[in-house]
């Protein structure tokens, strides 16, 4: 006879069962194909609860993710902020609008993914951390009586520094441009794929090009 | 409280007899029975998980392993094709029948089993509760959770 309440105890606290006793349940078929049935059964049903559980951890992510981009977005307002113009900050400007933001790249990522929800999170999220992040750095500014003369002086030679690395990179694209088209036919898939690497772009195509 | 080496060897002194006897039960094997308590007390070593009813824990690690076990035989003596099966499509063939048993319970056990079953083993609510929150008796928790399990039982343990 089949003892529904004790198979259920087994499968949900062993501990309180001792060997014999489980032995003597388990060792009739029956009971112990109840005991395997009741033991999915409540496997089942705890996976079901933990998928409908929400899930700090993603969020945790989504959250630091943002608060990151929202200081990195007000350290670029900030920097172009303390920029004077005869730095050709309009010449500058107009390199960073070609390249897409971090901003933007988390959106196109997001819409691959078809994650609106943490979309809307993120946005949100941004909305809440900037002024937030604005009014701390203001707060420590006043707070810590901070020389902004110097770090303006900083900031123009950070920008000086900048433009003169662009300038260095146009040239060097100029130069792979030429290399590539000098290439023949089969090498430029491989510098397509390399293409595809933004980390891996420069050294792969060097690479190529070397030998 | 973390778990140290030392709990560990003094669990595995207390428990392995029990652990064992669970897992042949299970298996009808005892050599796999060993290798299963074996598995895993190797994998508390490096997980050291914290947990207060570690007898429990211990004890629900073998039963899930040894019901893994017994599925990968069926699914091997089905298709003959199991050991070349990477081990992602085992997890996955685990999760499809987890999510098989879900369904079966929500579109072919009546609503007041469903109910039963659902405050039982998701909620871990005791007899008297459930009789309390759905207005029956505790005959009446105890005669549908019986007719659902046999159903269950049937369909995916015949």
């Amino acid at each position: 006879m089949t003892d529904i309440r004790q198979i259920t105890e087994l499968a949900e606290h062993p501990e309180r069962f001792t060997e014999e006793q489980m032995t003597e349940l388990l060792q009739d078929e029956e009971n112990l194909k109840l005991y395997i049935t009741v033991s999915e059964t409540m496997m089942a049903m705890e996976a079901q609860a933990a998928k409908r559980a929400p899930k700090p951890k993603r969020r945790m992510m989504w959250a630091v993710a943002a608060s990151v981009a929202a200081v990195a977005v007000m350290g670029a307002l900030w920097t172009w902020h303390a920029v004077p113009e005869d730095l050709a900050v309009k010449e500058l400007q107009a390199k960073v609008d070609e390249t897409p933001n971090t901003h933007e790249l988390a959106g196109d990522s997001i819409q691959e993914n078809n994650q609106s929800t943490e979309a809307t999170a993120i946005d949100s999220r941004q909305q809440e951390v900037m002024p937030q992040t604005a009014n701390h750095i203001e707060d420590i500014v006043e707070e810590e009586d901070i020389d902004i003369e110097s770090i303006l002086q900083l900031q123009r030679e950070r920008t000086e520094s900048m433009l003169a690395m662009c300038e260095a990179e146009a040239i060097l694209a100029e130069y792979y441009a030429s290399q590539i088209a000098s290439m023949e036919e089969p090498v430029l898939p491989a510098v397509s794929a390399c293409m595809g690497d933004a980390d891996l772009q420069q050294e792969n195509i060097m690479t190529l090009i070397m030998q | 409280m973390t778990i140290n080496e030392t709990d560990i060897e003094g669990l595995y002194q207390r428990l392995r007899g029990k652990m064992t006897r669970l897992a042949s039960l299970l298996l009808k094997d005892d050599a796999a029975a060993e290798d299963v308590v074996g598995d895993v007390f190797l994998s508390i070593l490096s997980a050291k998980p914290e947990n207060r009813n570690m007898e429990g824990f211990l004890l629900t690690a073998v039963r899930n392993r040894c019901i893994s076990i017994i599925r990968s035989r069926q699914r091997s003596n089905v298709t003959r094709l199991d050991e070349a099966m990477p081990v992602a499509c085992e997890a996955g063939s685990e999760e499809a029948r987890l999510l098989r048993i879900e369904r079966f319970i929500s579109e072919r056990l009546t609503e007041q089993t469903r109910r039963v079953i659902s405050l039982r083993f998701k909620e871990k609510r005791k007899y008297a509760e459930i009789a309390s929150e759905l207005g029956i008796s505790e005959a009446a928790v105890y005669k549908h959770l019986a007719q659902g399990l046999e159903k269950l039982r049937k369909e995916f343990n015949p």
